[in-house]
């Protein structure tokens, strides 16, 4: 059994909203083969989070809701979710 | 000397050669600005022939790579070009706009990206990261600069630089972006042979897959400031209503994850500092008056 992840950062925090951000990491590419690179790509592989839902990936993983403070700067991207998918 | 100063004699420009305030409204939205018609295309062969000499059939030669104590500077000695490139009234203009007279040179490095390179950079952002997350005691608004100069054209396939518009924005160290490979908005610095690049320092960025049978250079150069960062371009106009339209049409230019207010009020605080405007026309400190947000 082998590990895909699909790291997929959203507009907001519902699931249903854009993706802004993604990186795909395939465990079943052999050590030849070339993970996703950074600028490889223009457009996110599914449009938002319940797309990849629909085709099979799995949320094991949700990013916390932001804690906001005044005079805290602004951090990373906000609004992420960790999937996977499974392969014999 | 391991700080190379610029020469004080010389950090005076025209006027003419200062960023307009609709240049650095630009700067302050995207946090880097790009230009292809400052340097003279014979200066541009110049450099370009030294940086094939960089060279060989087993990568770049040792003595331009960069090292923290011994070569912070090894190619920008060794090419006049280079030199001439970086003391040019046009481009020292961009540099004293954006960080003051009496900015210094903190180190340089030839990057190459080899042919049919498979393999990117992570996104990350150089050391010292976003300004809050900087030492105590220097002013949170105080920033470096990147300079990203191409010699020769750099096509979208030969993997000219990738930014994305608007994260200096937000505080990230190193590479603490880099599990994510691509965002929305992300732009490669693509263009013809003599393109220069300013970048703020905490603009995430990478060195991207070269798809073709050529070298890729790029050559940068980290700058510090010596001065409070304030008025130092040509501020005519700075509250027009042109600037004020530009910053409310870019209310949510580049901001990905919904935090616009945040953005749009340090953007707002930030452009009266540099503008060197009475903060009293601010009293509430928060930026937040429909001037500019």
């Amino acid at each position: 059994m082998r590990q895909k992840l699909l790291f997929l950062n959203l507009r907001n925090g519902d699931l249903s909203s854009e993706v802004v951000a993604w990186a795909l990491y395939d465990g079943t590419l052999s050590e030849d083969e070339v993970q996703m690179q950074a600028g490889s790509e223009t457009e996110p592989p599914y449009p938002t989070g319940i797309a990849a839902l629909r085709d099979g990936w799995r949320v094991i993983q949700a990013g916390p809701v932001p804690e906001r403070a005044a005079g805290q700067p602004l951090g990373g991207l906000s609004n992420e979710y960790m999937l996977e998918k499974l392969v014999d | 000397m391991a700080i190379a100063e610029s020469d004080p004699k010389l950090a005076t420009v025209e006027k003419r050669h200062l960023l307009t305030v609709e240049q650095m409204a630009r700067f302050v939205v995207d946090g880097y600005l790009e230009f292809d018609d400052l340097i003279p295309d014979e200066l541009n062969e110049r450099a370009f022939a030294d940086q094939l000499t960089a060279v060989d059939d087993s990568g770049r030669k040792s003595e331009y790579a960069w090292h923290i104590t011994d070569n912070k500077d090894g190619f920008f000695d060794h090419s006049s070009a280079i030199r001439e490139i970086h003391e040019l009234p046009a481009v020292r203009g961009v540099l004293q706009s954006l960080l003051g007279p009496g900015y210094a040179q903190n180190h340089s490095a030839l990057h190459v990206t080899y042919p049919f390179q498979e393999e990117a950079q992570l996104w990350h952002v150089d050391s010292g990261g976003r300004r809050q997350v900087r030492l105590p005691g220097i002013h949170p608004y105080s920033f470096d600069i990147l300079t990203a100069y191409f010699a020769h054209d750099v096509p979208y396939e030969m993997g000219p630089t990738l930014v994305l518009p608007g994260s200096h924005m937000r505080s990230m160290l190193g590479p603490d972006t880099g599990r994510y490979k691509n965002i929305k908005g992300q732009k490669r610095l693509a263009g013809r042979g003599g393109r220069i690049c300013f970048l703020h320092e905490a603009l995430w960025h990478c060195a991207q897959t070269n798809e073709t049978e050529q070298h890729r250079f790029m050559f940068k150069i980290r700058y510090n400031p010596r001065t409070e960062q304030r008025a130092t371009f040509n501020t005519d106009g700075w509250d027009s209503p042109e600037v004020r339209r530009y910053f409310l049409t870019n209310k949510d230019t580049h901001v990905l994850t919904g935090e616009s207010a945040w953005v749009v009020g340090e953007r707002a605080r930030w452009w009266r500092y540099l503008c060197g405007a009475d903060e009293l026309r601010d009293p509430s400190g928060t930026g937040a008056h429909g001037d500019y947000n």
